[in-house]
């Protein structure tokens, strides 16, 4: 019993160790995701960005893009 | 000259050089190994860059390297090296940002940091300041940050577990001495952090994903490329992460308000007590002072124009958090939070990679002020023992002994039985003997209490 308990402290307090198991490769896919991540997210906002400004356009709103941005508006001056 | 080099204890691990000591000078040797990074660091305009910001410690290159199998360097000398663990939080949040910092602003000049501990971080004159010259490698197009991972176990754990779960939890870099593994701060953190996309992605599906590819080989990763773009981006955006942890001082801890509501001082006899003490550091003008108890720091800011640097330890993370972030502190002042009755050991290969607080001394003055009664009446160490610690410390004490009639000692013992007959004046005075003389001694007015400047009656070298 008493060997029991001995065992059980070790295998539950003993940290892991990592001697043989790659912490890199996780470390470096996970880096791949959050950039497609992040240009996934960007690639959409861009898309909402526009489909908000052609909406505003049609509905006679002011574009919120700085001027030099919104060409046809220039243009039309 | 450099035949006398000691090589420092914590210097084994790069391969690209080693910090050694001569007559209490830091040099810094760099193989031949690692010119080219170094060659790139230097002419590249990121050195200067980083003086510029004061992001990274300066040196001289003091020995040409035709003369050595090597260059070597002098970096300047921080005087008192910290841990991550005596960190508060807005000291780790400091050096987490500057790390970050560090890596966008060396991806700008084609370098990237290789390793991003926090031990490569330390305070100096008021600012946080990376101090590791050999941690810039040139930065390989396609190449992710190698040093992502440890950025997420040095600092991000234990800033999110600080954040969200304990302000203690920091605690947990003495255990583990590469930082906090990511499946342990996974199972730590609450549950609504598995929905906010930074913990979601840095921590939980960084450690699932660590599991999941631990038998992963360069096959399934060497086609894979993240460009420099991708990279600069995932940067800025740890930078908005980090930015967005906050950590509020609790202002109802143990002795955040010591000196406003509870102190048992009279404005007048406050009034005296600084000036003694400010009259006996300005006689002693200490390099190196030590103020253990410090709380939020009034006596350390009294005294520091007469001191060139200024630890001030105490185990309130709200006193500690609250002095880092004063606005007219100074600069030559470091907080840190230490628990004196279990002070940080040695940690590390042989004990002797992060230094005890003992091993970091002995300093030239320290000053303990209603600081004995907690040792010697909650912790239960005889007078006799305090005499001994402190004497291994300091060359000079400026201590205040609190006798029991006191109203604050008397509050302690209402809670405990007497078991301290021996905790008197006359007892302090005569276990201090043995290794102190009694320069002066002031009787605090309208109080029990009594300074005393002490002289360590053993000579130092």
């Amino acid at each position: 019993m008493n060997n029991f308990i001995i065992v059980l402290t070790i295998v539950a307090f003993t940290p892991n160790a990592y001697a043989y198991i790659d912490l890199g490769s996780g470390s470096f896919m996970l880096q791949m995701f959050i950039a497609t991540l992040m240009g996934l997210s960007f690639t959409l906002k861009m898309y909402y960005k526009n489909i908000k400004e052609k909406i505003k356009k049609l509905l006679g709103f002011k574009s919120e893009l700085p001027q030099d941005l919104s060409l046809p508006e220039n243009e039309e001056k | 000259m450099l035949n006398d080099k000691k090589i420092l204890t914590s210097s084994f691990r790069d391969p690209a050089g080693f910090l050694f000591e001569v007559n209490g000078e830091i040099y810094r040797h760099i193989h031949p190994a690692y010119f080219n990074h170094y060659d790139h660091l230097m002419e590249s305009g990121l050195y200067a860059a980083l003086q510029q910001r004061r992001w990274l410690i300066p040196h001289d290159q003091s020995e040409n390297r035709d003369h050595h199998p090597g260059i070597v360097i002098k970096p300047e000398r921080v005087p008192f090296i910290s841990y991550p663990y005596e960190w508060c939080f807005s000291q780790l949040k400091a050096a987490a940002l500057l790390t970050l910092n560090i890596q966008r602003l060396a991806l700008d000049f084609g370098m990237s940091l290789k390793d991003a501990s926090c031990y490569n971080v330390q305070f100096h004159q008021g600012k946080a300041i990376f101090i590791d010259t050999l941690s810039f490698e040139k930065y390989q197009e396609g190449q992710p940050w190698q040093a992502y991972r440890q950025f997420c176990q040095h600092f991000l754990a234990p800033l999110m577990l600080m954040c969200y779960r304990d302000v203690r939890l920091n605690q947990l870099l003495k255990i583990y001495i590469d930082g906090i593994p990511l499946d342990l701060t996974s199972n730590l953190l609450p549950t609504f952090t598995k929905i906010k996309m930074a913990s979601m992605l840095h921590i939980h599906l960084h450690a699932k994903l660590q599991k999941k590819y631990q038998q992963a080989t360069a096959i399934e990763t060497k086609n894979k490329k993240l460009s420099l773009q991708s990279l600069k981006h995932l940067i800025d955006s740890m930078i908005n992460t980090i930015n967005q942890l906050s950590w509020k001082v609790q202002k109802d801890s143990e002795w955040y308000d010591y000196y406003t509501a509870n102190n048992n001082y009279s404005d007048e006899s406050l009034n005296e007590k600084e000036q003694v003490i400010q009259r006996w550091v300005e006689n002693l003008k200490p390099a190196m002072l030590w103020d253990l108890g410090a709380n939020t720091g009034r006596f350390s800011s009294l005294v520091a124009k007469h001191c060139q640097q200024i630890v001030a330890f105490d185990i309130d993370t709200s006193c500690v958090e609250s002095f880092y972030l004063y606005p007219q502190k100074s600069p030559k002042i470091l907080p840190l939070v230490l628990d004196l009755t279990n002070p940080s050991p040695g940690l590390g290969w042989e004990h002797q990679e992060r230094h005890s607080l003992m091993d970091r001394g002995p300093v030239d003055t320290i000053l303990a002020l209603g600081l004995i009664h907690h040792l010697a009446i909650v912790n239960n160490v005889p007078l006799s023992k305090i005499a001994k610690f402190f004497s291994n410390l300091t060359t000079h004490l400026i201590i205040e002994f609190i006798p029991k009639e006191d109203s604050q000692v008397q509050k302690l013992l209402t809670t405990r039985e007497d078991i301290f007959p021996h905790y008197t004046t006359t007892d302090f005075q005569q276990e201090f003997s043995p290794y102190f003389e009694i320069m002066d001694s002031y009787p605090i007015p309208k109080s029990q209490r009594i300074l005393y400047s002490l002289k360590n009656k053993r000579e130092r070298s």
